[in-house]
């Protein structure tokens, strides 16, 4: 299905001149459009003809709200003229022929009360212009995914107010100027993606604002700065993917951060157990780098760490049973805070697999594969109830299979194969339900297979190969509906191929050479979907067939079977009877022919229907991966058991009764998951398919930012019904929790704001007003103001949306004069209980998914009236 | 269990064991730099100050002050500001597990930070910050905007601890205080965009240890006095009134990466001194009154990166021609409106990673240097209202690859060779402002440059269609259309008449 390709040029030209009506806008909006190609048809009103008022341009709205206007301005014209908002220009368009190309035109630099500039997402190519750093007012300059080329100019720094410098995903080459970090105010860094040469500078250490530090995929080389612990502010720190050595430096454990990723780096020496001390860690990324010497036990200190990565380096000694720590009671909500991911694989490891791990009971994932790990699968491992997925591969565990693994009834895959496991399969692991991988093969697995393993009806995988596994293939085989692979080669497995085989849908390579089996090969003969298959050195007999195309097999899937009758010309039997072909009468061959031609006529038939799913019975269908229903991606081990239909069961299908709340673009529901603990549901009534892309990679980003400042997001799904995003349901968050949120509110109005946008860039911002209004309100203009003061209170971006207290001036100034506020004595507004319920309106109006206070019902409008109200009140 | 564990693991977890939320490790720094013996070290957010750790009562209080004077009065429901994280407050233990303040910030920089807001209105600075003995960072962001107050003096008395000061955007009026030179271990002093006036305080030399000072977008009058920070790395003055000269002393500190001066009433020369300092990447100075000589010694700076001298009337200086040699850093180079004679130097062409240059609105003459072909990286050239001459030197892969940013109108005779890459752009709105070379004598190229003065729309303008056309047809088509052109303005000749 082809999606329209979508762009959006966000170009916020905030003209801070007191002037009259300025043309100069215009005329520089149209040397911008010259600068871009091929946007006749996205800009085609773009026009410098003398009528042309560039207020009506489409995608521009000149605004005239700002913090700096006193009430005293009235008239909505004089207004108009002062702001010019290039505010957005949303099309859906082809992508060959209307994506923005050409290169930054010299002439933004003239826009000289530019605040924000984004022109993400296109193709421009070039220098990033030098004009750029005369944009003195400049907050956010986002460029990324573009094709910009040459070095990041160090003018840059000449930008006072930069905040946010996005860069990511162009070709950016040379160093990062030292420049750059000499900057109180910047708070994100993205530089992702380029061909950044050259080292980090100890610089970088006086960003005291940054949060948000990410250099990842460059080709930065050297090693960390010694002092990075200096940067305190830092929350986000990625250098992963680029070429960095050296060993880590000791006083990173200074840094308060919650996510540090150096990955994919060439990083030496051991991993400093300072780590352990970073206590806000939720995501340490070690992975793929050179580093040797043990774990240190004191990483089980990382209480709040959900994911750790240490796997693909050099690390030896043994997993040290501290990290059966890594679990702690959360502090303010009172659940369990566990490690989730905890890979560990492709390193040197020895020893045995602490039992300790079964301590982490929340753990997701536990991958240990290919080290040098001895001992038996601990026991105590089965206490991990929420594993979903085990490897232990490639290792030289021994023992038997722990049939206590039976309580790992969430576990989907399960990999112990190649070490030196003994014992027979325990009849227990048929009780783990939602398997869809077992692997044990390779290994010294020996009795006969239980055919209780036929209950694993979520399986797609199942291999049981190279092990001394006795007796017969078990017919319950058949009920493995789900499978599509099968491997029990390299066994000692006799008697037949059960018929049963045939019932499994999707059976795509079933693998059985060098076993004992006898009989014939009839039996597969209705396997439709099987595209390998393997039965070589059996002891099978008869013919192989050759309807059903059954001669896409190739011979080497049967040699080695000696009574085994092939199609092919050098086949063994073939030529034991050779007279018997000769002796066909003509009568015969030409049923023969005729038949032929039928089965060929048949088969035409079925190539040339569409590609439908070959209709099987409903009960088939029940549980078979259904790529229909919509993903629901889980951010968070709460959620992890949870599958779309779960919610819609347990809400009854978003029904009314467990509505909590409702938001001016959500409605939120509780729902109690299986663990018994309540998450908040809030449903974005509409999205828009070009924003659903953004929209998943924000989600995503602000999913793995698991900080206590944030209000946590367990999963997002982007349903038909609504984007639906899960949160951390909060029965009594405190004032303090409240008042903390952090971006992830940034994201939660993209929905909205991409409902706003289409409607404005069709030039029509009346539109969205409710028709009726006419009837009740003849001051069409204040109705234009407030709705267009609204808009302003959309702004992605916090800090272009107007304070409090702008609003309020502005609302106070729409007031009749005849009726000015009363002025009721603010010292007991504030004194009075009051108060702090207007603070957590604030709040909800900030957060619309917290759902404390009990006024929620309202409209956020409402709170957002009665709150200007305080606030004016207050400050006067 | 704690056998094979290292003492100190040893003794982290018995801290765990024992004081479950006390602080698990701590690193005595040498260098914390202030007198009091606060402990240095991860601070474990979490757990900190919860059994038998306490905030120091009184600079608890001295918080409530602050934040109430701020505005954010529902901070002293706030039990103990060093419990949990808030944002803008940072607290760090001393020996005795007592909390200190060791940081306060406010004003809305984002949501990210979330730093407690002012309101403008009515905030102040109270003087209870003089009662937080540890405190090592002030930060108000656009903070006190309507309610213009003075930068108050006791600020000075932090002396002995604060290391950065940061009053960016506040509306501060009146003269920085002297008294701010009694912070003689502060390391960064931003007071970018007040109102503040008067001149620099000579006290401010007492900072030794200074890494940042940025005075810029205010009203400074007076002289720059003699600067001696030996570690100062940024030096930000620009946007202001300052006069005087710039004093020599400045190529003693030798560690600076940035100076910028522009937009001020300097005057003077340029020092010679300034070539001490090598480890300058920008140097904006422009928008002054500096005189020539056109400063000689910039050719040492070895780091520079980007020199923007624009808008300094030199009177009628000319550039020697190894001004630029050996400057293999520099990127941007701007030398617009500045009054300059003479040839274009050689030494431009030499420069191996120039990117930006812009010698527009000078009185350049002679011809652009051969070796400007030699300038792979070139993407920005401006060269327009000069007096240049001659055939420009490019091919058509770096007129394509600048289009619009290769400026080369109003020059007395500049033009092209055929086939440079001029005359097939298919970017009908780009116009390079010259004509094509003649190969006949010079004085056609005149000629050529007076039609399109006539024709386009006037010197300056990028839009000129018109010109545009005359400049992409070949000379024979030319000459068709300057014929058509002569009949179509023939009327209106002889009506006018």
């Amino acid at each position: 299905m082809a999606f329209p390709v979508e762009f959006v040029l966000l170009v916020f030209l905030f003209s801070l001149g007191f002037g009259s009506v300025d043309s100069d806008d215009g005329a520089t909006l149209l040397e911008i459009k010259k600068s871009f190609r091929d946007v006749d048809n996205v800009l085609y009103d773009w026009t410098d003809s003398p009528s042309s008022d560039y207020c009506v341009w489409r995608g521009v709205i000149c605004q005239n709200l700002d913090g700096e206007i006193s009430p005293a301005i009235g008239d909505l014209k004089d207004l108009l003229s002062m702001y010019c908002i290039v505010y957005s220009i949303s099309v859906h368009c082809d992508l060959k022929s209307n994506r923005l190309s050409g290169q930054i035109p010299d002439e933004i630099g003239d826009c000289s009360s530019l605040k924000s500039l984004d022109l993400s997402f296109n193709s421009l190519y070039g220098d990033i212009p030098f004009s750029i750093s005369k944009l003195k007012q400049l907050e956010f300059l986002v460029l990324k995914s573009n094709q910009l080329i040459g070095p990041i100019p160090s003018t840059l720094s000449q930008i006072p107010n930069l905040k946010i410098l996005d860069l990511a995903q162009n070709k950016l080459s040379g160093e990062i100027p030292r420049l750059i970090y000499w900057n109180e105010v910047l708070q994100y860094l993205g530089l992702r993606g380029n061909n950044l040469v050259g080292t980090l500078s100890p610089d970088m250490c006086q960003l005291t604002g940054l949060w948000y530090f990410d250099v990842k995929n460059n080709s930065l080389t050297g090693s960390i700065p010694q002092n990075i612990g200096n940067c305190t502010a830092f929350q986000v720190l990625d250098l992963s993917y680029n070429q960095l050595t050296g060993e880590i430096p000791f006083n990173i454990g200074f840094l308060q951060i919650a996510t540090l990723s150096l990955q994919g780096n060439q990083l030496t020496g051991k991993i400093p157990s300072v780590i352990g001390l970073m206590q806000a860690l939720a995501v340490l990324d070690l992975s793929c780098n050179m580093l040797s010497g043990p774990i240190p036990p004191i990483l089980g200190n990382l209480t709040y760490t959900e994911k750790l990565y240490l796997h693909s380096n050099k690390l030896t000694g043994s997993i040290p049973p501290e990290l059966g720590n890594m679990t702690k009671l959360h502090y303010l909500y009172d659940y369990l805070v566990t490690i989730s991911y905890l890979e560990l694989n492709n390193n040197q490891l020895t020893g045995r697999i602490p039992p300790e791990l079964g301590k982490l009971t929340d753990l997701f994932d536990l991958n240990v594969a290919n080290n040098h790990l001895e001992g038996p699968i601990p026991d105590k491992l089965s206490s991990c109830t929420n594993l979903n997925s085990l490897n232990v591969h490639g290792n030289k565990l021994n023992g038997t299979i722990p049939p206590a693994l039976q309580r790992l009834e969430s576990m989907t895959y399960l990999n112990l194969s190649s070490n030196n496991i003994k014992g027979p399969i325990p009849i227990e692991l048929s009780r783990i339900g939602n398997l869809d991988t077992l692997d044990i093969s390779n290994n010294k697995i020996s009795g006969y297979i239980p055919s209780s393993l036929g209950d694993l009806e979520h399986l797609l995988k199942l291999n049981l190969s190279k092990n001394q596994l006795t007796g017969f293939l078990p017919g319950e085989f058949g009920n493995l509906r789900s499978a599509t692979e099968i491997d029990l080669s390299h066994n000692h497995l006799a008697g037949l191929i059960p018929q049963e085989l045939s019932q499994i849908p999707y059976l795509f390579s079933l693998k059985l050479e060098y076993n004992n089996i006898t009989g014939d090969v009839m039996s597969l003969m209705n396997c439709l979907s099987l595209t390998v298959l393997n039965v070589s050195y059996n002891n099978l007999t008869g013919d192989i067939p050759t309807s059903n195309n059954f001669t896409r097999f190739s011979p080497d899937s049967f040699i080695g079977n000696l009574g085994l009758c092939g199609y092919w010309l050098n086949s063994p039997c073939r030529v034991s009877h050779p007279t018997e072909r000769v002796t066909i009468s003509k009568a015969a061959i030409l049923g023969i022919a005729l038949g032929a031609l039928v089965i060929l006529l048949l088969i035409l038939v079925a190539a040339c229907r569409p590609h439908n799913p070959t209709p099987y019975p409903d009960g088939s269908l029940d549980k078979p991966v259904s790529y229909s229903t919509p993903k629901l991606v889980i951010l968070h081990m709460n959620m992890a058991l949870h599958v779309y239909e779960d919610i819609m069961r347990m809400t009854e299908n978003l029904s009314e009764k467990y509505i909590i709340g409702y938001g001016a673009s959500s409605t939120v529901y509780k729902c109690v998951l299986k663990n018994c603990k309540p998450v908040a549901i809030k449903r974005l009534y509409s999205h828009y398919p070009q924003c659903l892309k953004e929209f998943e990679t924000e989600l995503g980003t602000v999913g793995s930012i698991k900080h206590r400042n944030l209000v946590s997001l367990q999963g997002y799904s982007l349903s038909p019904t609504g984007n639906l995003l899960f949160y951390d349901y909060m029965e009594n968050g405190s004032l303090w929790d409240l008042l903390h949120v952090l971006h992830v509110l940034n994201y939660l109005i993209l929905p909205s704001m991409c409902q706003i946008l289409s409607k404005t860039a069709n030039n029509a911002v009346m539109e969205t007003v409710d028709p009726e209004i006419t009837a009740t309100c003849k001051d069409l203009g204040a109705v234009k103001k407030v709705f267009q003061l609204a808009l302003l209170c959309t702004k992605r971006q916090p800090l272009d949306r107007p304070t409090m207290h702008e609003v309020t001036r502005v609302l106070d100034s729409l007031l009749p004069v005849s009726a000015p506020p009363k002025h009721s004595t603010p010292a007991s507004l504030l004194s009075s209980g009051k108060v702090p319920c207007y603070k957590d309106e604030y709040a909800n109006l900030k957060t619309p998914h917290m759902l404390n206070c009990p006024s929620m019902s309202t409209s956020d409008a409402q709170l957002f009236l009665k709150f200007g109200e305080v606030i004016s009140q207050n400050s006067e | 269990m704690a056998s094979h564990l290292s003492t100190k693991t040893l003794l982290v977890f018995l801290s765990i064991l024992f004081l479950p939320l006390t602080r698990a490790f701590t690193v005595i720094m040498s260098d914390s730099g202030a007198p009091s013996a606060l402990v240095d070290g991860p601070q474990t957010g979490f757990s900190m100050n919860k059994n038998g750790a306490r905030t120091e009562p009184h600079e608890q209080e001295a918080v409530y002050d602050i934040m109430r004077a701020t505005g954010n009065d529902w901070a002293t429901d706030i039990p103990d500001v060093c419990r949990g994280r808030w944002h803008g407050i940072e607290c760090m233990p001393d020996k005795d597990n007592v909390y200190h303040i060791v940081s306060l910030m406010f004003g809305a920089l984002s949501d990210d930070t979330a730093f407690p807001t002012c309101d403008p209105v009515r905030s102040y600075i109270s003087q209870s910050i003089t009662k937080l003995p540890h405190i090592r960072t002030l930060f108000f962001y656009r903070c006190f905007s309507y309610n213009p107050q003075p930068i108050p003096v006791f600020l000075g008395q932090l002396g002995p601890t604060l290391q950065t000061l940061v009053l960016r955007e506040n509306g501060h009026v009146g003269p920085i205080p002297s008294e701010l030179g009694n912070l003689t271990r502060l390391k960064v002093l931003d007071l970018h965009k007040n109102n503040l006036n008067g001149s620099i305080p000579v006290s401010l030399g007492r900072i030794t240890g200074l890494r940042s000072l940025d005075l810029s977008g205010n009203k400074l009058t007076g002289s720059i006095h003699s600067l001696s920070f030996p570690v100062l790395n940024v030096l930000d003055l620009n946007q202001n009134l300052l006069m005087g000269s710039i004093p020599s002393s400045l190529g003693t500190c030798n560690s600076l990466i940035k100076i910028d001066f522009s937009h001020n009433r300097l005057t003077g020369p340029i020092p010679d001194s300034i070539d001490g300092l090598k480890e300058l990447i920008l140097m904006d100075l422009s928008y002054n009154r500096f005189s020539s000589p056109f400063p000689i010694s910039i050719r040492n700076l070895n780091s520079l990166q980007a020199l923007i001298l624009k808008g300094n009337p030199m009177r009628s200086t000319t550039i020697p021609d190894d001004s630029f040699d050996g400057m293999k850093g520099l990127m941007i180079l701007i030398l617009s409106n500045m009054n300059l004679y003479g040839p274009i130097p050689k030494s431009l062409g030499k420069l191996p990673n120039i990117r930006v240059l812009h010698l527009e609105g000078n009185h350049f003459n002679g011809s652009v240097p051969l070796n400007f072909k030699d300038l792979k990286h070139l993407s920005e050239l401006r060269l327009n209202d000069n007096q240049l001459s001659g055939p420009l030197p490019f091919g058509r892969e770096m007129v394509w690859k600048m289009k619009r940013k290769l400026r080369l109108y109003n020059n007395s005779g500049l033009c092209y060779n055929a086939n440079s890459g001029f005359e097939d752009g298919s970017d009908p709105s780009f116009d390079s402002g010259i004509g094509l070379c003649e190969t006949s004598p010079p004085g056609s190229a005149r000629s050529v440059q007076h039609l399109s003065t006539i024709h386009g729309d006037g010197p300056g303008t990028i839009n000129g269609s018109s010109t545009g056309a005359v400049h992409k047809a070949s000379g024979f088509v030319r000459l068709l259309q300057i014929t058509a052109f002569l009949v179509y303005i023939l009327p209106f000749i002889v009506t006018s008449e």
